[in-house]
């Protein structure tokens, strides 16, 4: 081929791609003022509620004929108000389920025996400890998921430790309504493979975790139904690596937390 | 039993090598038979059968040998049998949980069957001895008739189960007779210690890269972030393999041979043909010498070239998986290859610098075909590669790529400098023993520090 035309068809194609990279530029603009749009800041712009029956949250995730959209017809929750402190499950929580306006108090690993002495980048708070994220800012709800990354370890003892926590946050943030979030399955394949990060470890742990619960203070909320399989376990086509969820259903997580926990402090208030 | 793991470096390695060094010469080759056969059974232990097809192969291609050389008459039906019987093997292990599978799809009430698993190292072995004996057709060489120094060529470990393919009279002289001295020794050390570091220290943080991609799922990714990933796919594949690459032929050093070379800074390529002379060589070269040359090369017309130039592509795609993708990659390949050969391959070797950035493309898009299955995965991971259309190059998580960067950058940084030929130039230049002794002992206790904290991964190409 002529040094000409291939020179010409070269400028063609540079020339197409900066065209295509600037469409991709102008749509990423529009989709960004679209996302601020979709955050949950205020009940108003909350989705219009389901008109199905609430169900009970199960503490065995074993209430698989739960309809998803079924939970509310009351407005979702805001999460101005609202702390998540946990492990990894969290963290994708703070990075995909789209509840900007909380607080988050993660990181991959975070476990009881540590959480007290970890300093953690909280976005738009600063690196912190526990001790001084509750001494800061009073919230209205704080969220609770930890016990996977324990398991392995002496079982009496992680329930005890999960308890002092417990009652460390209460103590601090005395208003605040704790809710203790089931450890969410993980698949077949790892559960059949793992000695102690399997559904029956885990299930044990909720169900012993189900047991702080009083119904005035701190509750406890299980979302596995949203994404277990119908033995139980997470769905093989939930999950890459058999222990967390896509990024994709992190949102839809997101909102069942809200709505569920709008749901409980009115029962509450009732 | 993988190279980079601390049963091999820290038990095998030092009772092997002290009863080699050990034994008089005329009996090393059997010391280095038993040991080869107890590394291959420590993997094979589930899998007996593994075992004894494996030796049944080494038994065959042996006999198939001597049998060629004695029975000149049959000799194509000889080698024509014992290729059909290394291809069945292959088939059957590597390709029939695919077949049955896809039929299984097609066809409801099709009959389940329990998965068959791939024997470690069969498509090495099986092409190592595939080359033999058509070598032995070829009149290349002569068949050999100890059945013990052939059974070292097929079965040594360091070679063993992920190459190089080495041919048989690349190392039959050193089957007979080795010198093996404390300079080759130090030399093999060298070279293993530092393929360890690039498998540990470098292809296995990179991986960890791609598996977070893969766990959070691709439609989620941003498209920097997606770019990340391939590119440290790309890496990380590359540095184990090499990795790899190197450890065997330290070992071999090590052993008293001289394994060939089996990369040569693929990533300086200026085309995806010189790519393919710089990757995996051995594998390239036993294509070229056993399929692309038989069928007649392109000594029989433009047309009749592309033909074979596509056999082999798409052979070379399956060889490496048995699944769509291997093949669509083998295919992709293959297209690449023959645009440079009739069109644009003359004009990027006299611009190296586009050259440069036109493969700086095509690497990573090349191997994320070759990484992702699924094809509806591999559909939607390019468009999170190239985001004009749909929902643009930003992910839920705005600044998901400042994160991993924040985490990756030092190993992106070290894998694109190790690419280069530049830090090989300078390793050479360095005179001083003291220190490359230190260097070299600061990568051994970095690599085992990560192996015993569990850092370490199966090597990517132990799936073939």
């Amino acid at each position: 081929m002529k040094k000409a035309s291939l020179n010409t068809l070269l400028i063609v194609v540079i020339t197409l791609l900066l065209v295509c990279s600037f469409a991709s530029c102008k749509s990423n603009k529009q989709s960004d003022s679209s996302y601020s749009n979709e955050t949950r800041n205020d009940n108003s712009s909350a989705e219009p509620p389901s008109s199905s029956t609430p169900s009970k949250s199960s503490d065995k995730g074993t209430d698989t004929e739960t309809n998803k959209s079924e939970v509310p017809d009351v407005q979702p929750a805001s999460m101005a108000d609202a702390l998540f402190i946990g492990d990894s499950r969290t963290v994708g929580m703070m990075e995909y389920a789209r509840l900007i306006e909380a607080n988050y108090f993660c990181s991959t690993g975070m476990n009881v025996f540590d959480i007290k002495k970890n300093r953690i980048s909280v976005p738009s708070v600063g690196k912190v400890t526990l001790e001084e994220l509750l001494s800061n800012k009073k919230y209205g709800k704080i969220y609770i998921m930890l016990g996977i990354n324990e398991l392995g370890y002496n079982f009496q003892s992680i329930i005890n430790k999960y308890g002092d926590l417990l009652n460390y946050v209460n103590r601090k943030q005395p208003n605040a309504a704790i809710f203790i979030q089931a450890n969410l399955h993980v698949s077949k394949k790892r559960s059949d493979s793992d000695k102690y990060i399997n559904n029956k470890n885990i299930d044990r742990l909720n169900s012993e975790l189900s047991k702080f619960a009083n119904g005035k203070s701190t509750f406890y909320m299980d979302a596995n139904h949203l994404f277990d399989d119908k033995d139980g376990n997470l769905s093989s086509d939930k999950t890459a690596d058999n222990a967390h969820l896509y990024a994709k259903y992190y949102s839809e997580w997101g909102e069942w937390i809200c709505k569920e926990t709008a749901k409980v402090l009115k029962e509450r208030q009732s | 039993m993988v190279f980079s793991s601390l049963q091999f470096i820290l038990i095998f390695m030092p009772i092997f090598f002290t009863v080699y060094y050990l034994t008089p010469g005329k009996y090393r080759n059997a010391v280095l038979l038993a040991g080869s056969l107890a590394f291959y059974l420590v993997g094979t232990i589930n899998t007996p059968v593994h075992f004894f097809l494996f030796v049944a192969s080494i038994v065959a291609d042996f006999l198939a040998g001597i049998c060629m050389e004695k029975r000149q008459k049959y000799k194509k039906a000889i080698l024509s049998c014992t290729i059909v019987f290394h291809l069945i093997c292959l088939c059957i292990f590597k390709y029939a949980n695919f077949v049955l599978g896809e039929l299984g799809k097609l066809y409801d009430g099709f009959p389940s069957f329990n998965e068959i698993l791939l024997p470690i190292g069969i498509s090495f072995y099986t092409f190592q001895g595939i080359s033999y004996i058509a070598d032995v057709y070829r009149g290349k060489i002569t068949a050999d008739r100890n059945l013990l120094n052939f059974a070292v060529y097929i079965s040594m470990f360091p070679q063993l189960i992920a190459g190089p393919i080495v041919t048989y009279d690349e190392i039959s002289d050193r089957l007979y007779q080795r010198r093996i001295t404390s300079k080759t020794v130090l030399q093999g050390v060298g070279i293993f210690i530092f393929g360890l570091g690039l498998k540990v220290l470098l292809a296995n943080p990179l991986g960890k890269l791609w598996s977070q991609a893969q766990a959070i799922g691709f439609e989620s990714l941003s498209t920097p972030l997606a770019w990340m990933s391939v590119i440290a796919f790309s890496l990380q594949l590359y540095f184990d393999f090499f990795g790899y690459s190197l450890m065997a032929m330290g070992l071999g050093e090590m052993l008293g041979f001289t394994l060939p070379e089996n990369f040569k800074h693929p990533y300086v390529s200026v085309t995806m043909t010189e790519f393919w002379r710089r990757w995996h060589i051995t594998l390239g070269r036993w294509f070229r010498d056993y399929v692309y040359i038989p069928l007649g090369g392109n000594r029989k017309g433009a047309l009749r070239t592309t033909i074979n130039l596509l056999i082999v592509w798409l052979f070379t795609g399956l060889w490496h998986g048995a699944g769509y993708n291997y093949l669509l990659w083998g295919l992709v390949l293959f297209l690449i290859i023959l645009s440079e050969k009739l069109w644009i391959g003359k004009w990027l070797n006299k611009h190296r610098l586009l050259g440069h950035i036109y493969m700086v493309f095509l690497i990573p898009l090349t191997w994320t075909v070759f990484a992702v299955n699924d094809i509806t995965q591999l559909g939607i991971l390019l468009t999170r590669l190239f985001p004009f259309f749909g929902k643009g190059a930003w992910s839920v998580f705005r600044y998901d790529y400042l994160k991993y960067l924040g985490q990756y950058y030092l190993f992106f940084i070290a894998g694109i400098f190790l690419s280069t030929t530049l830090p090989y130039k300078l390793l050479k230049k360095v005179k001083s023993k003291v220190l490359l002794t230190a260097f070299l002992l600061i990568i051994l206790g970095g690599s085992l520090y990560c192996m015993y904290r569990g850092f370490d991964d199966p090597f990517l190409y132990f799936r073939f």
